[in-house]
């Protein structure tokens, strides 16, 4: 289930799998996936289930799917680590996945930005439009709305008979909208949200403000 | 003759002089033999060994480190060319068990084999710190610190009086505290636990042989090694959980022959009083537990295998008899030993060609062989079976190593933050690659690391014990024990809203609180025995109507906390309680699978699935390091088929919930008779479980739902 939000006078579409749509200019913000960690781990002797390599791509197509998307925004830390045989998967999604691709540069992308040229993928330091603009690491910039990634946020929940949980979540505060990581296989975050911040947790197909 | 030591402790040069030549005797650790035999050569060195003598058995048998010592023994009984096998252990439930453990089922060396018994009379006195005033004793709480007084005079009166604590946080509070009351004893009290530097350690055990200490509080760290002759008095904080240790700790004072051994035991809450009580019956009768050993551990094969791989290379052919050989492996199937091979070289059962999986490889003449000098030096630093958290060590700012705390608590601290470790209070600075800088302060506080150490539970020797000794409460005072009778008042309490349990009745309370609905369960069975039971109770009821509750338990009985009142009518009408169908339930309950997942742990780092960095080295190899919390969680998705995986469960269900135990348990509440009472308010024997923070959850409401809830109570 899709939860609509609205952002500057603009319409955000925030979704259960950790992505987030620009409805206007058509644009799907989607962060930390960490493609190529499971082959990493796999070629230093960790024996991590190689099915799970070709999950991240499925929940992929799922999320563009759903979308349609003019354009896919990575917002850093696509790829986990040096060049594995992942990338060749990587190349043929971004083959056939008709939007345009472009990556903001996380701590984790490694990967000599030629290989990325090759492909079609341009990539950015940080990007602006309008008002808005994309890093991977948090920032605050006067007038200026931020859309990133980098933390893994996550939530705890308190429920009566002391129930508890914790999700991933998008983390709105003020000026700036952590998103969650996207990718299978990464761990998160806990924030401790103030009155000022929204916060939308993820839990199985929905998304609860909370 | 020459002498050397072998351990984690011993520096490169003196294991490089070992590589060229051996001493006559080597003393060493099960860990250290599997680094000798992921050495070179390691064949040739071992080859005139001509006895090999393995001290405190009893200690390894039942843990992943006997299992390592078994796999030792199987490959130098082929390596060694007469070799003769000793085993050294005290007295355990299972005797005959350990031997067969030692030297295999159905071999030579066990047909050959006797077994020589000390006939030891030792005379041991237990005696029971009993609170003057019970009225203000406490009914919960695990410190002790109420009966600080009543220890003083026991030190003064004895020559060197060693305070065992059950956790090293314990150990610390106890520490500080005596020296903060009684200044006097300042030089002459020292602190001995696992996490404190070994030059200390070694400083404090001198001592103590010197007598030049009144008393040591310490941990189990002192319960095994070297004899201390002046130790006259022992002192257990808080109830031992197991007859063979309290035996244990009692043994280290008048450790001479015919001389008496004398121990006290502090109860650090009420209930407890019982728990000594029962104690001093099962030090009459030397009811010691059994050590139940590990059957199939996968983790420690494959750990051992790559071990042989990375030394000269192993045959599967001349291996594969020899650990079925041992007792852990003695029914491990050929397609399981086929899927341990797939598994080393392919890191899976079959070859895909994007594959990059690394590890041990297959050479010409089919020998398995590790080639890259990393994936070596990697696997010798992962060598053992001890898992612990991370830890970083505390170091003075001006250099001087003070000890190792885990990583979890320094990174709760700010700098300036003040906390006490190793006795001393230290101010945090900073953390500077793996270590934490700290300097001394004068400021008090109240910030002690606490380690996460296993709870331990009581066996079902002691369990036994322990409800008997409660069943006298019914009794005149005059045929009862001194414990019994100074908790007269507690079971007064107890009585006025409900009763103290009868040997054919099964109790269970509710009371409701700020906190939910309580449901309190007593079989007296001991906590892990209690935490598989309340797993399952919960998952059967949750199967009558969808609910969401927070599970706590002790050894005495266990809590169901929800925010809805549970129909205890209808649980007793539906036969929640039977034996039947137990394992598949327990399965499909929740629980075990967090439970597993916390296995799990522990398996993927033995096995060498997660490696845990190289010492000192932190930072720099975090990229291959991840949490076995995702990667539990990544077998459960797409590889539940595997050994490993399954090895959680099985340890899940076998060592932690003793299935075994749990199907008697279950079947003796049948014969019971069961009484609900209905409270106003927490009854004594509820209060150590319902105040209990770490608690356990179950859930099969949607998660939509419960969240809705927590929405509104944040909007409240």
């Amino acid at each position: 289930m899709i939860e609509k939000i609205q952002i500057q006078g603009q319409e955000f579409h925030l979704h259960p799998l950790g992505g987030l749509f620009w409805v206007k200019k058509s644009i799907l913000l989607i962060s930390d996936v960490h493609l190529g960690k499971v082959s990493h781990f796999r070629k230093f002797g960790a024996a991590v289930p190689r099915k799970a390599i070709h999950k991240n791509f499925i929940l992929l197509d799922q999320i563009v799917a759903d979308f349609q998307p003019f354009q896919i925004c990575f917002l850093g830390d696509l790829f986990h680590s040096s060049l594995n045989k992942e990338w060749e998967l990587f190349e043929n999604w971004v083959g056939k996945t008709p939007s345009e691709v472009v990556l903001i540069t996380g701590n984790h992308d490694i990967i000599a930005p030629e290989k990325f040229q090759n492909v079609n993928v341009s990539q950015f330091q940080e990007l602006a439009i309008d008002s808005f603009f994309f890093t991977h690491h948090p920032e605050d910039r006067k007038g200026l709305f931020n859309f990133c990634g980098h933390i893994h946020p996550s939530i705890k929940l308190k429920g009566p008979g002391r129930d508890y949980v914790k999700l991933p979540c998008f983390f709105k505060s003020e000026n700036k909208m952590i998103l969650p990581a996207f990718g299978q296989f990464t761990g998160t975050h806990d924030l401790k949200p103030k009155k000022s911040d929204d916060v939308y947790a993820i839990a199985d197909d929905c998304i609860f403000k909370i | 003759m020459s002498v050397g030591i072998r351990t984690g402790d011993t520096s490169a040069k003196d294991r490089a002089k070992m590589r060229t030549n051996m001493p006559d005797l080597l003393i060493t650790t099960p860990e250290s033999l599997q680094l000798l035999l992921s050495s070179k050569g390691y064949a040739k060195t071992f080859k005139n060994c001509s006895a090999i003598v393995v001290d405190e058995w009893h200690e390894l048998l039942g843990t992943k480190r006997g299992v390592q010592m078994e796999l030792g023994i199987s490959r130098l009984k082929t390596v060694c060319k007469a070799l003769r096998i000793w085993g050294i252990s005290a007295t355990i439930g299972n005797l005959e068990q350990a031997r067969e453990v030692l030297l295999g089922p159905s071999t030579p060396e066990l047909d050959n084999s006797i077994l020589v018994k000390a006939d030891l009379n030792k005379k041991i006195t237990v005696k029971s710190i009993v609170p003057k005033e019970m009225e203000t004793f406490p009914w919960r709480g695990h410190l002790g610190l109420h009966l600080l007084d009543d220890v003083i005079p026991i030190i003064k009166k004895s020559k060197t009086t060693l305070l065992f604590t059950n956790t090293r946080s314990q150990c610390e509070i106890w520490f500080q505290k005596i020296l903060e009351k009684y200044p006097e004893f300042a030089g002459e009290i020292a602190m001995h636990h696992g996490s404190i530097n070994k030059e200390t350690r070694l400083w404090v055990e001198q001592a103590i042989r010197n007598e030049s200490l009144k008393a040591v509080v310490c941990t189990s760290s002192l319960d095994l090694g070297v004899d201390f002759a002046p130790v006259e008095t022992v002192i257990q904080i808080g109830g031992p959980k197991g007859v063979a240790r309290f035996l244990q700790r009692a043994g280290r004072s008048g450790h001479r022959p015919g001389k008496e051994s004398v121990i006290h035991f502090l109860p650090t809450h009420a209930i407890e009083l019982v728990e000594a009580s029962a104690m001093q019956k099962a030090v009459l009768n030397n009811a010691v537990e059994d050590r139940i050993p590990y059957l199939n551990s996968f983790d420690v094969l494959l750990q051992y295998l790559t071990t042989l791989a990375v030394s000269d290379g192993f045959y599967p052919d001349e291996i594969y008899p020899e650990i079925q050989q041992t007792f852990c492996y003695q029914s491990l199937s050929e397609e399981q030993w086929q899927w341990l091979l797939n598994f080393l070289v392919m890191g899976s059962q079959s070859l895909k060609n994007y594959d990059e999986y690394k590890k041990v490889e297959i050479e010409t003449d089919d020998k398995f062989k590790v080639n890259s000098r990393a994936v070596a030096m990697r696997h010798r630093f992962q060598i053992g079976t001890i898992v612990g958290d991370a830890t970083i060590s505390v170091r003075y700012q001006k250099g001087g190593y003070i000890g190792s705390i885990e990583e979890y608590f320094i990174s709760k601290l700010s700098p300036g933050d003040v906390f006490t470790f190793a006795g001393r209070n230290l101010e945090f600075i900073r953390i500077k690659g793996m270590s934490a800088h700290v300097r001394n302060s004068k400021k008090k506080t109240n910030k002690v690391p606490s380690w996460m150490g296993g709870r331990l539970s009581f066996s079902a020797k002691m369990s036994e014990l322990l409800r008997q000794e409660l069943y006298t409460a019914e009794l005149e005072s005059s045929k009862q024990s001194e414990e019994i009778r100074a908790l007269q008042s507690m079971f007064t309490k107890q009585r006025e809203e409900s009763l103290v349990p009868q040997p054919h009745q099964f109790l269970i309370e509710t009371f409701e609180t700020r906190d939910g609905h309580h449901h309190m369960f007593y079989p007296f069975e001991g906590r892990a025995i209690h935490e598989g039971m309340s797993s399952l109770l919960a998952y059967r009821i949750s199967l009558l109507s969808p609910i969401t509750c927070s599970l706590a338990f002790n050894d005495y009985g266990f809590e169901l906390l929800s925010d809805r009142k549970i129909d205890i009518q209808e649980i007793l009408d539906n036969n929640l309680f039977t034996p039947e169908h137990m394992l598949s339930d327990l399965q499909k309950s929740l629980n075990s699978n967090e439970m597993a997942r916390r296995k799990f742990r522990d398996i993927a780092v033995i096995s060498g699935m997660v490696f845990t960095g190289y010492p000192d080295k932190g930072i720099k190899m975090k990229h291959l390091q991840s949490s076995s919390e995702l990667l539990f969680d990544v077998f459960r998705d797409f590889e539940d088929d595997n050994l490993l995986y399954q090895q959680a469960f099985t340890e899940t269900f076998e060592h932690q919930l003793e299935e075994g135990r749990l199907r008697l348990a279950l079947e003796r509440i049948t014969q019971q008779k069961i009484v609900w009472k209905k409270c106003s308010q927490p009854t004594p024997l509820s209060f150590p479980i319902i105040t209990d923070r770490l608690r356990e959850k179950l859930s099969n409401e949607k998660l939509a739902d419960r969240i809705k809830r927590m929405v509104e109570k944040l909007t409240k």
